[in-house]
């Protein structure tokens, strides 16, 4: 890596597809150890500036940086600095998996001692060890995912691209994969993520970006982001769940509030408001209710899901270039 | 650096063919079963052919460059199946240079192709189809094969890129390979066919190796006499490649 460069670092990035403009002058920075999630709806660019990070697709306006080096003009040294876990997989699913990770020690260009003990590493890392001599095709989803990203991490790379990392997998595979990309943020490795659960980015991220229409129109820690929402949420948490009280409290607020009922694994009604005045109705309405008893009651900042819907679905737009809300 | 990716990149077919010891058996048997099956099968109906030597001994030139012509056409679906399921975009982030990955494929194909055609010369010889050369006479066989093989492969490889999927690559070898081999002098001499077919047989680039390997190994020809065939086969390569680099540059740069 050159001296004191950012891990990631682009400059107005644009990619066009003939007239569509897939990347429209998109600008970050990323830095060593910090965990960022780019989202965004299908089509909005999150692939398409993953694969300019990645050397794989060639920019048509703008810069982008891996490590210090130009994806364009210095292509070899930033493939060196990165590793990637795309959709399409590494692994050659008829070798075992270590057969496979010694292959890419080879293509990585790693010295011959340390191929061994690196490829051992990155098992040991993943927890993978027992599946070492297991032929890729023989693996469930959630181990050739980690099997990937073992692959991404074997030439310890500045930066790790996981384009949607945990798509189609259950929830234990999916936090497994969490734990060890937190690990690998701790470790000094910047991560750069797309996905399209929200739970994901506001767990794992220390910033996110939201790209729509080829454009970063939010960014920002997602404590931060939320907090910018104009909306709020208020959580309750009824006792008994499924009560005549219950019922009547929302058939009255429903047409008023955004409600959404959660059942599992405890009954939560969430509302989100749209202002303080809402909010005081509907604590005093709470409060006149002496047959809804409530166990638990937050109030608080609207979800990670709600800022992306307000940056990408609900017309919003920053006024000049990106919102940024992470200070 | 470039040594070392086409390394990696032969030794990752070597793996795999290690890992499927049936595949390795059937293909270096299959050409011996034809050897023996067509050898003998077609000796009586091609007594009129008016051959000098046994219909064995004539067809064993035609066995070794099919081995190696079908070997080379297939040579391209591994590819294929990596540019399928995305492996072949993902090795392209890697540091290694892309062209090994082609590169790889292709000895390896080529590797895999002579070592057919030592085992179906072995063969041949227990079955008392003369060696007249002896090494070089080997040496200058497995050089034809490779021309030949070079060609084909690439036009393999060319079809891993141009074509959608797999589906249409498995109806293309099947409709080429045959017709092929029969418009070729692989089980007939070129004087036995009618017009038209002498004609195509003599644009057929595996008549070119068949005729060499056959004057080579089997009927004592003086290497002048095989000059052409090779700068033939050389010119064919040469096309070929053109295309090649031209798909190849697209695709991996």
């Amino acid at each position: 890596m050159k001296t004191s460069a950012p891990a990631v670092e682009t400059q107005a990035i644009t990619k066009n597809f003939g007239s569509t403009v897939a990347v429209d002058g998109v600008s970050l920075t990323v830095s060593a150890g910090e965990v960022y999630a780019l989202l965004g709806p299908n089509g909005a660019g999150k692939t398409t500036l993953v694969g300019m990070l990645t050397t794989l697709v060639r920019p048509t306006a703008g810069t982008a940086r891996v490590a210090g080096f130009d994806v364009v003009r210095e292509p070899h040294h930033a493939r060196r600095s990165v590793g990637v876990v795309l959709q399409e997989s590494a692994l050659d699913r008829y070798l075992p998996l270590e057969e496979n990770l010694y292959y890419l020690a080879r293509v990585y260009h790693l010295p011959r001692a340390d191929r061994l003990q690196r490829v051992d590493a990155v098992l040991a890392f993943m927890r993978l060890e027992s599946f070492r001599r297991t032929p890729v095709g023989k693996l469930s989803g959630g181990t050739i995912r980690r099997a990937e990203i073992a692959a991404g991490i074997l030439h310890e790379p500045m930066v790790l691209l996981l384009d949607e990392p945990t798509v189609g997998l259950d929830i234990e595979a999916r936090q497994n994969i969490w734990l060890h990309v937190r690990e690998l943020g701790a470790r000094g490795t910047a991560v750069i993520l797309t996905t399209h659960y929200l739970e994901e980015a506001d767990r794992l991220a220390d910033r996110v970006g939201i790209l729509n229409h080829g454009r970063l129109v939010a960014e920002g820690t997602p404590l931060g982001l939320k907090a910018s929402l104009t909306r709020r949420r208020l959580s309750l948490y009824p006792d008994p769940p499924h009560s005549p009280a219950v019922q009547s409290f929302l058939s009255h607020w429903v047409p008023r509030a955004a409600v959404t009922v959660e059942q599992d694994p405890v009954v939560v009604i969430h509302m989100e408001l749209t202002d303080e005045k809402v909010e005081r109705a509907v604590l005093a309405d709470l409060a006149a209710r002496t047959d809804l008893v409530l166990r638990r009651l937050e109030v608080g900042p609207g979800t990670l899901d709600r800022v992306f819907l307000e940056a990408v679905g609900t017309g919003f737009r920053p006024r000049e270039g990106v919102t940024d809300v992470s200070r | 650096m470039y040594l070392a990716d086409l390394q990696a990149n032969i030794l990752r077919w070597v793996w795999r063919l290690r890992r499927e010891p049936t595949t390795l058996i059937v293909d270096l048997l299959q050409p011996v079963l034809w050897l023996i099956l067509f050898g003998h099968l077609f000796t009586f109906a091609t007594a009129g052919l008016g051959l000098h030597v046994s219909y064995l001994t004539f067809m064993t030139a035609g066995v070794v460059v099919m081995t190696v012509f079908n070997a080379a056409l297939a040579g391209g679906l591994e590819i294929m199946f990596d540019r399928e399921s995305g492996m072949l975009r993902r090795l392209m982030v890697t540091p290694m240079h892309r062209s090994t990955l082609l590169a790889g494929r292709f000895l390896f194909v080529v590797l895999i192709g002579l070592a057919q055609v030592m085992v179906i010369l072995g063969a041949g010889r227990l079955l008392g189809v003369p060696l007249h050369e002896g090494f070089v006479g080997l040496l200058l066989v497995l050089l034809f094969d490779t021309l030949l093989g070079t060609g084909i492969a690439t036009l393999s490889l060319v079809l891993a890129f141009r074509l959608r999927n797999h589906g249409p690559f498995y109806t293309i070898i099947g409709f080429v390979s045959l017709p092929l081999t029969f418009i070729s002098t692989a089980l007939a001499p070129l004087h036995t066919m009618s017009g038209w077919l002498r004609t195509l047989a003599g644009l057929n680039p595996l008549t070119y190796a068949i005729d060499a390997v056959r004057s080579i190994v089997l009927q004592h020809a003086a290497v002048s006499g095989i000059v052409h065939l090779g700068i033939y086969l050389l010119i064919f390569d040469g096309l070929c490649l053109i295309i090649g680099v031209s798909v190849f540059r697209r695709a991996l740069y």
